[in-house]
């Protein structure tokens, strides 16, 4: 997808998100949408020693001039998140977007 | 009730009680934001010594039921996990993990929960916990306690509890 097209793509369907991290905190323009879990198996918490955890995932894809790294927090219209992979989509030479994962944090 | 019902969240409150942030394992709840290291408190063995409780204590009067009761003890040695789970995302999880356990050993150095002598704490390596998204370091203490059951003037056992082998 051009830089062109998805700038179009993020007016029209994304939203404000605030990343904090190493390199403090920026806002970016961003579609996050739920990942459907394909395989059908497994559920959306999973018992652990320490309780309950949510395991669904979110797909960040946000402008291009906002860098996104592992272990950000995401605060978004949804439940606040943590970038557990992040890389920058390029189209070229340019990069088109930042493409990541996200997971929702534990309660505070 | 024999008393070890609720043992493991008598650990989970000497803890807490000690500044080390402690959870009873697998709580009906969603997982909390912790600041640092959380030790999950489960109950990992239960042996007991001798056989029934063998051991004669003495004699005690029930005021309520106006009968002497007698009392006899087991000891038992209780195997706490304490493991250590650290890290939310960001990085120093391991750190939290080795700060955690020196706590942990600070406060069952000076004490333990009413009815429970510390024989021996140990810890593992610290490793990465796929499933629970955490480093977690085993961590485990070997308590000793006492059961003290009590029966009744026809021999009958009606009950027993957690009695510290120190306070026999």
């Amino acid at each position: 997808m051009s830089r062109r097209a998805f700038d179009g793509v993020l007016r029209r369907y994304g939203e404000q998100a605030l990343l904090t991290g190493e390199t403090g905190a920026r806002r970016a323009r961003a579609v996050i949408r739920p990942v459907p879990e394909r395989s059908g198996e497994g559920t959306q918490f999973l018992p652990t020693p320490l309780g309950r955890r949510r395991t669904d995932r979110f797909l960040y894809l946000g402008e291009p001039g906002v860098p996104v790294a592992w272990g950000d927090r995401v605060e978004w219209s949804g439940p606040p998140c943590r970038v557990s992979r992040a890389q920058a989509i390029r189209v070229g030479s340019e990069i088109s977007h930042w493409r990541a994962e996200l997971r929702p944090e534990d309660e505070e | 009730m024999a008393g070890l019902d609720d043992i493991r969240e008598r650990m989970t409150a000497y803890l807490n009680e000690q500044g080390i942030a402690a959870v009873s394992a697998w709580p009906e709840r969603e997982r909390r934001k912790t600041e640092g290291a959380v030790a999950a408190v489960s109950l990992r063995k239960c042996e007991s010594t001798g056989h029934g409780f063998g051991d004669y204590l003495g004699e005690r009067y029930d005021r309520e039921r106006d009968k002497w009761e007698e009392l006899y003890g087991k000891k038992v040695i209780l195997t706490f996990g304490l493991d250590l789970y650290a890290g939310t995302g960001e990085t120093g999880g391991e750190a939290q993990v080795r700060t955690a356990f020196d706590k942990l050993a600070q406060a069952l150095q000076t004490g333990c929960p009413a009815g429970l002598r510390v024989k021996e704490l140990s810890c593992g390596e610290t490793g990465y916990d796929k499933a629970a998204g955490r480093y977690r370091c085993p961590a485990e203490a070997v308590c000793e306690a006492y059961l003290y059951a009590i029966a009744d003037e026809g021999g009958a056992f009606l009950d027993f509890e957690v009695k510290g082998a120190g306070q026999i």
